[in-house]
């Protein structure tokens, strides 16, 4: 506090000696607002659960969408018919005379596929 | 055998302001009580100082909700006092704003001051009513100030704080406050 003056001294410690005393609370004041605190604590805990419910189906939908662009892009796409002649004719080019004649009974299985995709054709 | 200290546990009528605030924001509605009895009283007495009684208790009752509601946005830190008080004095500006738009009148209090007492004091009611109409007269700032320092006892800082002015208007508004009641005083016949 700031120094006061002598007769600003006398002058505040006669207010603060004589000051109007307010009446005593209510004997049940402290609850009222103590029930009302309460009342409020639940009113928001069940506005927040509420606010969080809306955001269920959201996020269910968003998973799904999500999960079926994945599959989409991840999953290889079928392959190419002109690939797949490519590759036969490129294993036929590299793999013939591989085995020799004699050696006719040791024929790779692959050799034999190629064969018969051959003649299928 | 291992001696095992035993730390005492710290009373809650012993903790700061900050950790009830605390306490509050994590939802315990004890702590917000401990806050209440605490600083009550002289909320209480503010308001008493700036309006009137007809109202009291519903007008401590709405500080004490608003600063529930508010705590959440109270700087942690700001004095927990301070801010409280602030709303005091929002709520007293407030409900007398409405009785003047309601053209409802201040009633002058003589019939409750000092009630504790055993041996009535007559002078001393005769004074305290004089101080109460004295303080009626004031302008609403002039009075606050009036009520807050030299009543209340907070220092000009904590004032400033409060009505969220420079100490420098608060010492103005003080000069005027104390010279505007002292002359009432003299008018009614009291010398000081």
């Amino acid at each position: 506090m700031s120094q006061l003056p002598d007769d600003d001294s006398k002058f505040t410690n006669f207010l603060r000696r004589h000051q109007p005393q307010p009446p005593p609370a209510s004997a049940d004041l402290e609850e009222r607002i103590l029930a009302t605190i309460k009342q409020d604590r639940v009113t928001q805990m069940a506005r927040s659960r509420r606010r969080s419910l809306y955001w269920v189906p959201a996020t269910i939908a968003a998973s799904l969408v999500a999960g079926l662009l994945t599959y989409r892009n991840l999953m290889p796409p079928a392959p190419n018919p002109n690939d797949v002649s490519s590759l036969e004719t490129f294993i036929e080019t590299n793999w013939n005379g591989t085995f020799a004649a004699d050696d006719s009974s040791d024929i790779s299985p692959l050799l034999d596929a190629v064969n018969s995709t051959q003649e299928a054709g | 055998m291992v001696a095992v200290p035993v730390v005492a546990n710290k009373r809650p009528e012993d903790e700061s302001d900050r950790s009830l605030v605390q306490g509050c924001l994590r939802g315990d509605t004890q702590s917000f009580r401990l806050l209440y009895r605490r600083h009550e009283r002289r909320v209480r007495s503010i308001l008493f100082k700036l309006c009137d009684a007809s109202a009291l208790d519903d007008l401590v009752q709405d500080v004490f909700l608003r600063a529930w509601k508010g705590l959440p946005k109270f700087r942690q830190s700001a004095e927990f006092s301070t801010w409280l008080y602030r709303i005091a004095w929002n709520v007293a500006s407030d409900y007398r704003q409405a009785a003047t738009q309601g053209r409802a009148r201040l009633q002058v209090l003589t019939q409750h001051t000092a009630t504790h007492q055993d041996a009535p004091d007559v002078m001393h009611l005769h004074y305290q009513d004089l101080i109460q109409r004295g303080l009626a007269h004031l302008r609403f700032d002039h009075r606050t100030i009036l009520v807050l320092h030299d009543l209340e006892e907070l220092p000009q800082k904590e004032v400033a704080a409060i009505l969220e002015i420079p100490i420098g208007t608060v010492k103005s508004r003080l000069f005027h406050a104390r010279a505007a009641l002292r002359q009432f005083l003299q008018q009614e016949g009291v010398h000081l």
